[in-house]
């Protein structure tokens, strides 16, 4: 009975998910625990496993397009979206299905000069939006245009998205099993992803294409070229041109690599003009703690505590990850038969500075399938917390996690500096490798 | 008998009985002094502002937080006492030192996680959330965090 209970319980945990996303967190946190420690393997036969694919199924695409045939499947749709990325008024169940992308769409359709219409009201929250509208992406967006239903448009592009999404998942997941199996399978179920899923941001095609890119790897040139137009997209995907660059150094023996110094300077350019032309500052942007990450972030809430200058806690945490980087340093043995794990370390340590909504963080996926793969309980420990409190778990006056609305309470996120001070380890790492090994 | 678990168990003994004591000190001042705390008075569906200005000093912050400051039944909210400096200062920088003292006292991983979770109940009580799931709040992960990276000496890894 124990035995099938066990065999089971990744069934009943992920169907917690489905009833209500917020409680899922709390169960994955402590069911991942257990599988970590638990002395007695966890085996799952073939008809389990096909109950995960289906579950999963379920949970990246069918209930996302369950309320776009029929308005009643959205109280299912909200019950799988945490508390954090819903509305901020305290009643919960915005409804804003794939809002990134139809935003992301009507700037391009505001482009088209011949547009039939001037105004859009987003399903299904109904937020009016009017032209002029830019998508806040990067400024080539501006000039392309489109002249399709901008929800039409969403729908096809989620559904072949979330599609390739789930067959992602399912070729990576369909070798493993026992413990390697549930950690893939909670990665796919995690708050960032799901996060990311429901806004349908672009960062989720610029996670596929890398995804492509990354394991099947054949055209430098080809290789280049859509990092770049990345990097036209939405600006940080220049850190896996210099990922990129590093691993074709290692594998080259060499510095010469022309191809990809030039792709870097044109993305560099690119990011200037943009910054020029769109007036930001990536140091100035801020947001909830709640559902970002950052240690500009956290600097922000810092000088707002104690009333002192923002770059005092900078500097300060900036020491304070050194100090945990050389501890780490110490502790790693290096091997590097596979390391595609960079891709995810220089994202993260190049989006960590600034200010990032947690959904970003399904790029840390390269670094997670490494840390599976190598089996070491405080690697995965680590890695799994920091994305399973990401977005946090919320503290509550009422039923649950009720998000208290005014973003008071700010949560300096241990698991993000200890994760970021490993990640400058391994970078450390390749980089005494370079330069010790290549002359 | 009883001695004789007491003085077995000192390291979890002594974290309760100052728990207790703390706890203690908090409802009877608290009792004199504070205005109605939101956990007994929330209304369902009512909005929280959460606000630390206020005249009142540091101490009657601490001993009075998440008591109700005003509570308006047309708009539907409540402004409630809270002071993010010492928030703050208990579920992280005090979280922090308690869990090196114990890492310094040489407790053993029962007896860490059993005074890292008293520590949680603690903050949570403190400052008056209600007792239910949102004890599973972000403060458990960097418990969590904490005692793993503190076990951390004796591992090495690889890459």
């Amino acid at each position: 009975m124990f035995k099938l209970l066990k065999e089971y319980s990744i069934i009943l945990i992920i169907l917690l998910a489905f009833i209500d996303y917020d409680i899922f967190v709390f169960f994955a946190i402590c069911y991942f625990i257990y599988s970590i420690f638990s002395e007695n393997k966890i085996i799952f036969d073939k008809f389990i496993k096909k109950l995960v694919y289906i579950e999963m199924f379920c949970f990246l695409i069918l209930i996302r397009f369950l309320p776009i045939f029929n308005n009643k499947f959205l109280k299912i749709y909200n019950n799988i979206s945490q508390q954090n990325y819903l509305s901020l008024d305290g009643k919960f169940y915005s409804e804003n299905v794939f809002l990134d992308l139809q935003t992301f769409y009507f700037g391009l359709y505001c482009n088209n000069i011949s547009q039939t219409h001037t105004g859009y009201i987003t399903l299904f929250e109904g937020i009016n939006l009017s032209c002029p509208f830019t998508s806040g992406y990067g400024f080539i967006f501006d000039i392309l245009s489109i002249g399709i239903n901008v929800w039409y448009l969403s729908v096809v592009t989620s559904f072949i998205a979330l599609l390739i999404l789930f067959l992602f998942y399912f070729k990576n997941a369909q070798n493993l099993n026992g413990k390697k199996f549930i950690l893939l399978t909670l990665f796919f179920l995690s708050p960032p992803v799901n996060f990311l899923i429901f806004r349908l941001n672009i960062d989720l095609l610029i996670f596929l294409f890398l995804s492509f890119i990354v394991f099947n790897e054949k055209h430098k040139y080809l290789r280049n070229l859509i990092l770049i137009i990345l990097t036209f997209t939405k600006l940080y995907p220049i850190v896996f041109l210099l990922s990129f660059t590093m691993l074709d150094i290692i594998k080259a023996k060499s510095f010469i690599q022309p191809l990809n110094y030039i792709s870097i300077l044109v993305g560099s350019i690119y990011i200037y003009l943009h910054t020029i032309q769109k007036g930001t500052n990536p140091f100035s942007v801020d947001n909830q703690s709640f559902r970002s990450y950052g240690i500009n972030n956290d600097s922000r809430y810092l000088e707002d505590i104690f009333k002192l200058p923002k770059i005092f806690f900078f500097v300060a945490i900036l020491c304070l990850i050194l100090i945990f980087s050389i501890s780490f340093f110490k502790k790693i043995k290096f091997k590097r038969e596979i390391n595609y794990e960079i891709h995810s370390v220089v994202f993260f340590l190049g989006t960590g500075i600034f200010v990032n909504y947690d959904y970003k963080l399904i790029f840390l996926f390269f670094l997670a399938k490494k840390f599976i793969e190598i089996d070491n309980n405080f690697l995965n420990i680590v890695l799994f917390l920091f994305i399973y409190s990401s977005p946090s778990l919320l503290h509550a006056y009422e039923k649950y996690y009720k998000l208290i609305v005014n973003d008071e309470i700010f949560v300096l996120d241990f698991s993000f500096y200890i994760l970021y001070s490993l990640c400058i380890a391994i970078l450390i790492g390749y980089l005494k490798d370079i330069f010790i090994n290549i002359k | 008998m009883t001695y004789n678990l007491i003085k077995n168990n000192l390291k979890i003994v002594i974290p309760i009985f100052f728990l207790l004591i703390l706890l203690g000190m908090k409802t009877y001042f608290s009792s004199n002094m504070c205005s109605e705390f939101l956990r007994i008075n929330y209304i369902k569906d009512f909005q929280i502002y959460l606000t630390g200005k206020t005249d009142l000093p540091q101490l009657k912050v601490l001993i009075c937080h998440g008591s109700i400051i005003e509570q308006n039944l047309e708009k539907e909210y409540y402004l409630v006492l809270f002071s993010k400096q010492i928030y703050f200062l208990f579920s992280h920088i005090f979280l922090i030192l308690s869990a090196l003292v114990m890492k310094f006292l040489k407790f053993n991983n029962m007896e860490y996680l059993f005074n890292l979770c008293l520590y949680f109940i603690f903050i949570n009580i403190i400052f008056n959330y209600p007792i239910g799931l949102n004890f599973f709040n972000e403060l458990i992960i960097n418990h969590l965090i904490i005692l793993f990276v503190l076990t951390l000496p004796t591992k090495v890894f690889d890459v």
